[in-house]
């Protein structure tokens, strides 16, 4: 696990004090703030807490435990407890495995040395006893959620889900359960598996400054934010989905991007039935895959045939027009070509 | 009794300021003057005004009208009695009292205002001002020739301001005033020494405040004028300063250029060089070329003047030159202001190819750094690869022996930490424990301030209070102390209720003996038609019986007459006890006293008569 950034193990006593008890090593001041936020410990009751998001390019991992649920902690004045793992993968089980293995080494006499030194061994040797980097590959936490559940929750309206992602839009997803909103917003990249791109994930995100900067720099983007007033802020989002509510809402400024055609239609259709009939999760995004890939080939189908040769597809606006279809498909596919990076001006 | 009742009166006589001796102690004593004078006053303030002269006249005559006039007053205010002017000239005792208690129960209760309600420091305040106005008000207005300054006596021996000490016709003349940034030594001397102070330079003292008012408000409205033209211009002020100072040297020069043409067209030598000299310096001219220039050009302007002396041909050439000139120059500058755009234009296209050149540059920067970090990174592995397997090894004992290191490092720092947590939370406990005694005793304070408070504002209000009840106080007539009145009213009051119970006792004693009279005759008839029908019955038949019938009836009539005799007797008795008192009363007047004091006051007016006639006859 070369790729780990650093852990850290935070605590609340009984004066109602959030410590950092141990840091391994240094980190940056506006992620420790970001992860003091997040962490639970700040509320007056601790709430057991396992989640992750990311923060200028690195993922961090925080598993919160209120002391009393765990039975074998040896620590006095301490009410609950925090581990972070900072990293650059995304790869939340195996991460969270190893926040979950070094909060049970601390709370065992609240020793930083030894949390200290089965960090440096997961990061050498990605193995230590009781975990196993290789128990968790990037595979399975791609499809570690189930792309069924959100399919089944929005039925057709989930074609908007797939458009935003396949154009490199930005998805802003509201919900009051944070546990629901990271478990929804990781699965959505599945949509475009081929792109295997999970950095555009940001499965929580608090609505302040510090954060919504960070997103504003983006192009492309799923952020998952609790606070319900980021939806009068529309200059974040082309398409807003409020999990409480059910709803999927486009944007003024992306209605024209977000106009359906026939082929969404059968797109829709297609993983709405998938969604319903027996099929397992994979086969649902086989399909979906196929489908894209088809959409993607049909668009360099378009480009010039004397451009083709050189091996650099180039589609450009005229070469779209040139065929007979309604307009809102000319822009679909335009979009497509730049979102593929196949758009020449 | 009467004797404190005298007290009263007399003491409320002289607060109203009736002159009355010292040792006159009761109204038997008063003199008719003190009298007269007293009612006199009563009346005067009663009906609230001065009508009634306060002295008895000399002349009997006079005397006589002034005790009817008093009489006329009283009876016009109400009085009930009997009143005349004898009541006043030839007063008794009695009379005298009863007057006088009416007079004085009519007298306005001053007091009965201050009494009773509290009144704040404000209400205090408020009386004091009123005093002040109303007499004020009381003392009527003077011309100031009239007064000594601006001061004026009142009626209780104080003064107040009234109005100004003089009036004088305004007057201000001018003053000079340093200027603050003076650097020549001469005008630095002049200030030190020679020049008066502010104060002493209006010939008179009284126009000293006017003049340096109207001086200061003369250099305000310079400078208000001055700050408005200036914003006026939208220049910055020192270069408003400059361009002002420019302006004003220019129009001096060019009169002065003026008058250096007139002079020459007029051949005025003397002066002619006088005037260049100045306008030379003034126009502060460097090239001669432009001083020629500008000569020419106001020879031409001012052409009637020159017109007199210069050819005509001159000035036509004049003009051909100066318009030749002016399109040379005109040419000249249209190229250059060509140029500055066309260089202007540059570089602003260089401005933004440097930008973008920058950022080009930078986003180079970044890129190499990467690539040489990468690079360094490749290169080291190159190195090992000759001798992999070895290097390996290597570099996995080095990255053991580091984490060895930092294991080791950190659990000698886990122990520190520990401590310094533990530590840190005890203080933490401790002080929290200690915030809640601040707290505590926070809270106690805070109670206590707010009782010092509740204290001091009762303080407050008790002391005001107090200071009110004292002016009060003050203001009571302490010739008349109240403790006395109170005393003799109970001592009244006691006497009533003494008299109150003697004359319950005569009643019951009255009435008891009233019973026993109706018992008496009650059974007196009762005894009498038994006896009466016994001995009439017997009469019919006995003859002796008969008589003694005759007998009783006489008797009963005898016993009648003698019970009327009684009661008339009584009657008469308290018909005498009457008259005596009457008699008592009508003596108590002084009647005979009265009557020579009469004869005499006749027999003068008789004198003072037979005087008149005399004078009328004489």
């Amino acid at each position: 696990m070369e790729q780990l950034q650093g852990a850290a193990v935070l605590e609340k006593d009984t004066n109602e004090d959030v410590l950092w008890a141990w840091i391994h090593p240094a980190v940056s001041p506006s992620l420790r703030l970001v992860v003091e936020r997040k962490c639970g410990l700040g509320a007056r009751a601790t709430a057991a807490v396992r989640i992750f998001s990311q923060f200028r390019g690195i993922w961090f991992y925080i598993v919160t435990c209120p002391v009393s649920e765990l039975p074998d902690a040896e620590l006095s004045q301490v009410e609950g407890i925090s581990v972070v793992v900072w990293s650059k993968e995304f790869n939340p089980e195996q991460h969270l495995a190893l926040a979950d293995a070094l909060l049970h080494a601390y709370v065992q006499g609240g020793n930083g040395a030894r949390v200290m030194e089965l960090y440096v061994q997961a990061m050498v040797r990605g193995a230590f006893k009781g975990f196993r980097s290789a128990d968790y590959p990037i595979q399975k936490a791609y499809l570690h959620t189930s792309i069924r559940n959100v399919i089944g929750a929005f039925g057709v309206e989930a074609i908007l889900l797939y458009a935003a992602v396949l154009l490199k839009r930005r998805i802003v997803v509201h919900g009051p359960d944070t546990q629901e909103l990271v478990a929804f917003v990781r699965t959505l990249p599945q949509l475009v598996i081929s792109r295997k791109d999970w950095s555009i994930a940001f499965p929580i995100v608090d609505g302040l400054d510090d954060e919504l900067a960070e997103l504003a720099k983006r192009k492309h983007y799923i952020a998952g934010v609790t606070s319900a007033t980021i939806e009068s802020r529309e200059d974040l989002f082309d398409i807003f989905v409020n999990l409480s509510s059910r709803a999927i809402t486009v944007a003024t400024h992306a209605k024209d991007d977000f106009t359906m055609g026939k082929v969404h239609k059968d797109i829709a259709m297609a993983m709405v039935a998938g969604a319903e009939a027996d099929t397992s999760d994979e086969d649902i995004l086989k399909d979906l895959a196929v489908r894209t890939q088809g959409l993607i080939d049909g668009l360099k189908g378009l480009a010039n045939p004397g451009e083709e040769a050189s091996g650099d597809v180039r589609v450009t606006l005229d070469d779209i027009k040139a065929r007979k279809m309604p307009p809102a498909m000319h822009t679909f596919l335009f979009n497509l070509a730049c979102a593929e990076n196949l758009a020449a001006f | 009794a009467m004797e404190e009742v005298d007290a009263i009166i007399l003491s409320t006589l002289r607060q109203v300021g009736t002159d009355i001796p010292d040792d006159v102690s009761s109204l038997r004593t008063l003199s008719t003057e003190s009298f007269v004078e007293g009612c006199a006053r009563c009346i005067n303030i009663v009906s609230d005004n001065d009508e009634l002269p306060l002295k008895l006249p000399a002349q009997m005559s006079a005397k006589y009208r002034f005790g009817t006039n008093l009489a006329q007053a009283c009876k016009d205010l109400g009085y009930g009695g009997e009143i005349g002017y004898n009541t006043f000239l030839y007063s008794n005792e009695a009379d005298a009292r009863h007057l006088l208690m009416w007079l004085l129960e009519q007298l306005p209760r001053t007091s009965a205002a201050d009494t009773g309600e509290t009144m704040g420091q404000g209400a205090v305040l408020q009386r004091r001002i009123a005093d002040q106005l109303r007499a004020r008000l009381e003392t009527p207005w003077l011309p100031p020739n009239f007064r000594a300054g601006n001061t004026r006596l009142t009626a209780d021996g104080g003064f107040i301001f009234a109005g100004a000490k003089t009036c004088d016709r305004v007057n201000t003349s001018r003053i000079a005033l340093p200027e603050a940034e003076a650097t020549e030594p001469s005008r630095k001397r002049f200030l030190e020494t020679t020049m008066r102070p502010a104060t002493e330079q209006p010939p008179l003292q009284r126009d000293v405040a006017p003049s340096l008012i109207e001086t200061n408000l003369a250099e305000f409205d310079r400078q208000r004028k001055w700050e408005a033209e200036w914003q006026a211009s939208g220049m910055s002020e020192s270069e408003y300063r400059a361009s002002k100072r420019t302006k004003v040297k220019a129009s001096v020069s060019e009169k002065l250029r003026t008058a250096v043409i007139r002079a020459e067209t007029q051949k005025d030598s003397n002066l002619l060089a006088f005037l260049s000299s100045i306008a030379d310096e003034a126009a502060n001219a460097k090239t001669s070329s432009f001083a020629n220039k500008e000569r020419l050009q106001f020879a031409s302007s001012d052409v009637d003047t020159v017109v007199t002396e210069a050819p005509a041909a001159t000035e036509e050439e004049l003009r051909k030159q100066r318009e030749e000139e002016a399109a040379a120059l005109q040419a000249e500058l249209d190229e250059l202001l060509a140029k500055l755009a066309m260089l202007e234009g540059n570089i602003h296209k260089y401005q933004t190819s440097t930008g973008k050149v920058k950022s080009a540059a930078e986003e180079q920067d970044r890129i190499n750094s990467e690539r040489e970090e990468e690079w360094k990174l490749r290169k080291s592995i190159i190195d090992m690869l000759p001798n992999a397997d070895e290097n390996m090894a290597k570099l996995r004992e080095l990255i053991d022996t580091s984490a060895k290191r930092l294991v080791t490092l950190a659990t000698k720092w886990e122990e520190v930490r520990v401590g310094l947590f533990s530590k840190y939370r005890e203080l933490k406990v401790v002080a929290a424990s200690q915030q809640s005694v601040v707290q505590q005793m926070m809270d106690k304070i805070k109670a206590l301030r707010e009782e010092m408070k509740a204290v001091a504002d009762d303080t407050k209000a008790k002391e005001l209070l107090f200071k009110q009840l004292q002016a009060d106080y003050e203001k009571m007539n302490k010739d008349t102390p109240r403790s006395s009145y109170t005393r003799r009213i109970m001592e009244i009051v006691r006497n009533l209720n003494k008299q109150k119970a003697d004359l319950a006792k005569v009643l019951t004693d009255t009435r008891s003996v009233q019973k026993e009279i109706s018992i008496l005759q009650e059974k007196l008839s009762r005894t009498f038609s038994v006896t009466d029908e016994l001995i009439f019955a017997d009469a019919k038949k006995d003859e002796a019986c008969r008589s003694a019938y005759k007998q009783l009836a006489a008797l009963h009539e005898g016993c009648t007459q003698l019970i009327n005799t009684v009661e008339s007797t009584g009657s008469i008795m308290r018909e005498i006890r009457e008259l005596e008192e009457q008699v008592e009363y009508e003596q108590r007047k002084q009647m005979d006293a009265n009557l020579q004091r009469i004869m005499a006051d006749y027999k003068q007016i008789k004198q003072e008569n037979a005087d008149l006639v005399a004078k009328v006859k004489g």
